[in-house]
This record gives structure tokens, C-alpha cells and sequence, in this order.
């Protein structure tokens, strides 16, 4: 841990974007975050990290770095099957890459290529199109109750009922929300190795799950979510994001096969 | 953009900042003691973006936007429409400025974290322009 570097720049430290399997580790011609020097490998058995140096004092980054991070592991999961580190991951050397990383953690890298192999993420979110608060109104007849009661009157007299309106309203989202969610899941999980679903970000939002899929199931997989996407033209937009590396499904936050 | 029918609004990665935020930050392998880098100056949608629902204040935008719904076109009536229409009706300073303050909340509800929504048309943009621009470091100390 206590080796310098090894290019012997006391100033340098190295940032790590993901391990791969040394077998398959990608030829990656980018520039990396920080300073944006070259991406390269740290190689230990048949573990591969790739890399790039940072000064040791990289300590914030911005937008590019962020960007630059997720495009270069979208680049190595062309070809391989990535385990994404969390952004910012920075370690004082390529010893310590290959100390404290490739080589004490190879039995829990195995565990996880084992999972991952061949797989990649699929990211498939949801915003619900503006005529949806239509399809409320419609479909819940104490809320169009409410809305003719409230139209057009003071608004410090129909305070409450505003609120009333508004919560009954929220509420008929949730459920849709919750309904389309698992009309969704009930298409696409069946083809998935694993799902992630997220916490939705926002009121208008459907849905936002990562699916881990095996490339042999992509075209699979792509035709399925068309159909869903088809099926639900007029009130909701999809979009859709792959193939990118496993990010969901390595175990994130603090959990994971070394949590 | 490559879809074959075209419902299916498809890119081979996130197509904008949050969608980036969102499917990034927070997410990958943690090697104890050995994540340093925060990220700043960067507007931290994924938070700012989530909204608490259960609020007296969402309920009464949930209204507003409910009310301003004109049910016998397709979608709904368009909100700066609904704005300007009052504003003519009732010309109380005090009231256009409510009705201005819930116009920007409805923008915030009603906009999408999603910020193509306008937009589609245009390739990918990146936003140097968007929105101010705080610096928020994550203390990535977990």
C-alpha cells in the first residue's frame, strides 16, 4: 500500500472505472477522467482494472468526468462483461489496485462474473403523457366530482376541497403508476436475469428499472419492450437505454458480496 | 432515435443529465475507504427532482393542474394558456402573482425529470445552460 507508483510521480494517484476479466479485457482508446490521461489496464491473474491516473489531489469532479467515466465503461461492455466501480473510486496506486483490489477481493470477483457473464444492463423508464390527468378524471368519478365543485370558484373557499381533489388525484396516480409498473413486469421480467426497479423521481414518472440480460436475449428483450412501448403509445413515453455495464446489479451502496 | 417503430424512444446510453444521475451516481461497486472523488458543480437532479407527494402543496398543484384540464380537447389545455386566460379575468396584482407562483410549481411538477420533453426534436444537448448552478459535493464517506 505503501509503494509508489508506478510511474514514480508522488503527484499521481489512480482512478479505477471497472474490473474485467483479463481474458477479455478491451483494448480502450480514451481519455480519462481528471486530468485525462490515457485509459489503460492493471492487470492481476486473470483480473483486469481499468484505469487511468488522476492527480492525487483529484478530489472533485464535474459533469465531463462523470460522463467520461460512464463512456468509458460503456465502451468495455461492448466486448466484455463489466463490473462498474462507483464513480469516484480513486486508489493511491496501481499497487494498491492490485493489492487491495484485483487480488484481495479475486474470490468475490468470481462470485460476481459468475452472475454477470455475458449479461448486460437495460434501463427502461417511463413518463406518463399529459392526457393521463384526463384518463383520471375519467376513470374516478369523485375526482371529476370535485373538479366541477372547485372550477371556478374563490380560491380561499374551496381551499379544502382543492386539497381533497389534489390527494385523491395523487392517490389515482399512485395506483395507476402501480398497475402499469406491473403490466410492464410482467412482459419483460420473464426474459430478464435479474430487475432492479427504482423509486420513481417524479410524480409524472411511470417507472424506472434496470434489467440484467443476457446479449443472446437482447433482440429478445428489444422486441418485447417495442411491445410494451406499443401498447401504451397514447399514454406514456418510454425510454430506453442499453446495452450499458451492470450498474444495478454489482451489489451498489453498501451491500454486495463484501458489504 | 434507431427504433423500429418507433414508440420505443431508444439510445445506447442515458440521454440526459439525469437520466446519466440517475442510472450512475450512487451505483457501482464500493471498495471500502477508496471512493474520494465528489462530484460538483453540478445541479443534483436525482435529488431535487423528488418530489415529497404527500403535501398539502402538491395536493392543491395536483388541483390546479386537475382544474386547468380541458376535457373536451385530447390533452390538456396548455399552461401558459391557463395563466394568461386568468390573468385577464381577474387582474389583482396579488392574485397574478399567486397564479405566476403556481405556474412555476407546476412547471417543477408537471415538467418532467426528463428534460427532452420540448426538446425531442433536437439531438442530445448538453446543458452548460441549464438552470443554475450550485456546487453540491457528495461526501462520499460510506
Amino acid at each position: 500500500m505503501t509503494a509508489g507508483s508506478s510511474d514514480g510521480a508522488p503527484s499521481t494517484a489512480t482512478y479505477v472505472y471497472g474490473v474485467v476479466r483479463a481474458s477479455e479485457a478491451p483494448k480502450i482508446d480514451a481519455a480519462g477522467v481528471g486530468r485525462q490521461a490515457p485509459v489503460r489496464s492493471v492487470t492481476h491473474g486473470d483480473l483486469t482494472a481499468i484505469v487511468s491516473d488522476v492527480d492525487a489531489g483529484f478530489v472533485e469532479a464535474g459533469r465531463e468526468d462523470l460522463e467520461r467515466h460512464m463512456a468509458i465503461l460503456e465502451q468495455a461492455a461492448l466486448s466484455a462483461t463489466v463490473v462498474p466501480l462507483r464513480f469516484g473510486t480513486v486508489m493511491p496506486d496501481d499497487d494498491a489496485v492490485t493489492e487491495d483490489l484485483l487480488r484481495a477481493r479475486a474470490a468475490d470477483f468470481d462470485e460476481l462474473f459468475s452472475a454477470l457473464d455475458g449479461r448486460v444492463e437495460l434501463s427502461l423508464s417511463g413518463t406518463y403523457e399529459e392526457r393521463i390527468f384526463g384518463e383520471v378524471v375519467a376513470e374516478q368519478p369523485e375526482v371529476a366530482a370535485l373538479r366541477e365543485r372547485v372550477r371556478g370558484r374563490d380560491e380561499n373557499a374551496t381551499y379544502y376541497d382543492r386539497i381533497r381533489l389534489g390527494e385523491l388525484f395523487a392517490n389515482a396516480m399512485a395506483a395507476k403508476r402501480e398497475r402499469d409498473t406491473e403490466q410492464v413486469l410482467a412482459r419483460l421480467r420473464p426474459l430478464a436475469d435479474d430487475v432492479h426497479v427504482s423509486d420513481v423521481a417524479h410524480e409524472r414518472s411511470v417507472l424506472s428499472v434496470s434489467f440484467l440480460v443476457h446479449r443472446d436475449r437482447l433482440p429478445e428483450f428489444d422486441r418485447a419492450a417495442e411491445e410494451v412501448a406499443a401498447q401504451n403509445r397514447t399514454r406514456i413515453r418510454f425510454r430506453y437505454a442499453g446495452p450499458l455495464p451492470p450498474y444495478d446489479f454489482v451489489g451498489g451502496g453498501n451491500a454486495g458480496p463484501w458489504g | 432515435m434507431t427504433t423500429q417503430e418507433g414508440y420505443l424512444q431508444r439510445s445506447p446510453h442515458p440521454s440526459s443529465l439525469y437520466d446519466v444521475l440517475d442510472l450512475i451516481l450512487d451505483k457501482g461497486l464500493v471498495i471500502d475507504l477508496y471512493v474520494r472523488v465528489s462530484l460538483v458543480g453540478i445541479e443534483l437532479l436525482t435529488i431535487d427532482a423528488r418530489i415529497v407527494v404527500a403535501s398539502v402543496d402538491t395536493y392543491l398543484r395536483f388541483a390546479e393542474a386537475v382544474n386547468r384540464l380541458d376535457l373536451n380537447e385530447t390533452g390538456g389545455k396548455d399552461l401558459t394558456e391557463f395563466v394568461s386566460d386568468l390573468g385577464q379575468g381577474g387582474g389583482r396584482g396579488k392574485t397574478k402573482g399567486a397564479l405566476e407562483g403556481a405556474k412555476e410549481g407546476l412547471k417543477d411538477v408537471f415538467s418532467g425529470g426528463d428534460d427532452d420533453d420540448t426538446e425531442k426534436a433536437s439531438p442530445r444537448r448538453r446543458s452548460g445552460s441549464g438552470g443554475e448552478r450550485r456546487s453540491r459535493g457528495k461526501d462520499d464517506d460510506e
